[in-house]
């Protein structure tokens, strides 16, 4: 009889060190499929009712069906496409006035509990003054979802400008660099992984804030189609939409997580 | 004060600093401070917390400007940063998003040295700071020591003719910082550089100068000047000896009155402050 070595004493196998490699992300899959399967089976078991909540393999099958007849991509390239307007306007505002507030000391003082207090105040609630002024449009929403998402990035451009060690500076100065040489190649790099930080809570804040909008105005997109399987009670297509934001949210967040990731490379 | 020699590659002439704080009255840091360093000479500065060590180096640096006084540089007055000096900070300078290599070509970069060159230049840099097959790791990967090697090496890719090191071993331990004592004193013997190095730890001083300058407490000024005559390398016979106990001991004799005096006026500003 031979016995097959996994690997000399002290040396993990492949799957220990899969293990350790990916263990947190192994784990965070090991608990939504869990939460699934109770999910599942509370409703196969007849504990919950299907009319009040959908089980996931009911979710997978009106997904299937919003994506064969058309609605679920044409509410998607409708939200991304107001979400990269506003998100593309939120960069070039919030970087810009983070940029003027972290050079003028006195403004950027006085600035910071002003836009503090904007962040945490519920924004949606304006609503109805976009609304005047843009009418029932995709502007108002875009106009909005612009501001939701310009406020991280304005207070985390600054806040990450206003981080960069002075010795960093002079290194710069000593080289003999000229001040935009050292904003270009010093303060910028410097203070990108806090400044993507911002731009990332901003993505976020700009997707929450067209999704809610499109509900409200009923205008089209996600929010519109949610709003209107919710009026039609048609209770696994909501689940599926709403399953399908979160999906979104989820892919948006990775996404920027993986470029934050490489931006701060090995910081 | 000094007496003015023919060869000095660097001079500190009258130089005077104060800083001005609102409702307060000025603070004196530097009052018309003298020092000459000689071409090839390792000098050290040395003087308790609040001398004005720092403010010296930055001026010689050309990071700030003085009130009065000049800096002279092989004949020329400075104007600002000049390309003679490189500068070595006590705090930690590395460029956390490059990696050792990326880091010590920096200047390089700047001067427009073609990408190939910068490579070869950067690898030689890093193996002369004891740094070889650490080229592609980032700064985070690194302890203390090798951070502040990687800005030496960066400093050094310049290839300036004076160094100017404000306490670039203070946050390191003992051990260690003595090994890069004597790191820097091969480096500078294999460059035929002139080091001007800003401490407040007298063995030190004593360990790598040729002479020590010592400072007064505010305002600032060169009280002293002692040649350091001991043979080089200096290594544990010569840190061991009675020669360099005696250099210490008469540092520290000149020193002690004014780091006393600078801990009183500290702890005085500390109780107005409340």
């Amino acid at each position: 009889m031979s016995i097959k070595s996994t690997g000399s004493p002290g040396t993990p196998s492949r799957f220990l060190k899969y293990w350790h490699r990916h263990n947190s992300t192994l784990l965070g899959l090991g608990i939504f499929a869990f939460l699934l399967a109770i999910w599942e089976a509370s409703i196969s078991l007849g504990w919950v009712s299907k009319f009040v909540l959908t089980p996931p393999s009911g979710i997978i099958q009106a997904l299937i069906k919003l994506s064969k007849n058309g609605e679920l991509m044409d509410a998607l390239a409708t939200t991304l496409t107001i979400l990269g307007a506003a998100l593309g306007l939120a960069l070039v505002i919030g970087i810009s006035i983070g940029f003027l507030l972290y050079k003028n000391e006195l403004w950027g003082k006085a600035f910071e509990p002003l836009l503090g207090a904007i962040f945490a105040s519920p924004l949606p609630l304006m609503f109805p003054i976009f609304l005047v002024l843009f009418g029932r449009t995709f502007y108002a929403i875009i106009c909005l979802a612009t501001i939701y998402g310009s406020i991280p990035i304005i207070m985390n451009t600054r806040e990450a400008l206003l981080s960069v060690r002075r010795t960093l500076i002079w290194v710069g100065r000593s080289f003999r660099l000229t001040e935009v040489q050292i904003f270009w190649k010093i303060i910028v790099p410097a203070a990108a992984p806090l400044m993507f930080s911002g731009i990332r809570m901003g993505l976020i804040y700009a997707l929450l804030g067209v999704v809610a909008f499109e509900f409200l105005t009923d205008l089209g997109g996600l929010g519109r189609l949610l709003s209107e399987l919710n009026y039609k009670f048609k209770i696994p297509e909501s689940f599926a939409l709403t399953a399908s934001t979160v999906m979104l949210s989820g892919f948006v967040l990775f996404l920027t997580g993986w470029i934050e990731r490489r931006i701060s490379n090995n910081r | 004060m000094t007496q003015k020699k023919a060869n000095a590659v660097l001079s500190v002439e009258q130089v005077s600093k104060s800083f001005y704080v609102e409702d307060e009255p000025p603070i004196l840091a530097l009052s018309e401070t003298d020092l000459e360093v000689q071409k090839g000479e390792f000098v050290a500065v040395i003087g308790p917390s609040g001398c004005g060590k720092s403010t010296l180096f930055n001026i010689i640096g050309g990071l700030i400007p003085s009130d009065t006084g000049q800096i002279v540089v092989e004949g020329k007055k400075t104007n600002g940063p000049d390309k003679q000096i490189g500068m070595v900070f006590q705090e930690e300078s590395t460029f956390a998003w490059r990696t050792v290599e990326e880091n010590i070509a920096f200047p390089l970069e700047l001067a427009g040295v073609p990408k190939q060159d910068r490579i070869k230049q950067a690898a030689h840099f890093a193996d002369l700071v004891g740094l070889s097959g650490f080229e592609k790791r980032y700064p985070a990967e690194l302890s203390c020591g090798m951070r502040q090697r990687v800005a030496l090496a960066r400093t050094l890719a310049l290839e300036p003719q004076i160094l100017l090191m404000d306490e670039p071993f203070a946050a390191l331990d003992e051990q260690t910082r003595m090994l890069l004592g004597e790191k820097i004193t091969e480096i500078r013997e294999a460059l035929d550089q002139t080091v001007l190095l800003i401490t407040h730890n007298i063995t030190e001083a004593v360990q790598l100068s040729d002479r020590v300058a010592i400072m007064s407490f505010r305002p600032g000024v060169i009280k002293r000047i002692l040649d350091i005559d001991l043979p080089r390398p200096r290594g544990p016979e010569t840190i061991s000896s009675d020669k360099f106990g005696h250099y210490v001991g008469e540092i520290w004799a000149d020193l002690r009155e004014e780091a006393a005096r600078g801990l009183r006026e500290s702890e005085r500003a500390l109780a107005d402050e409340h």
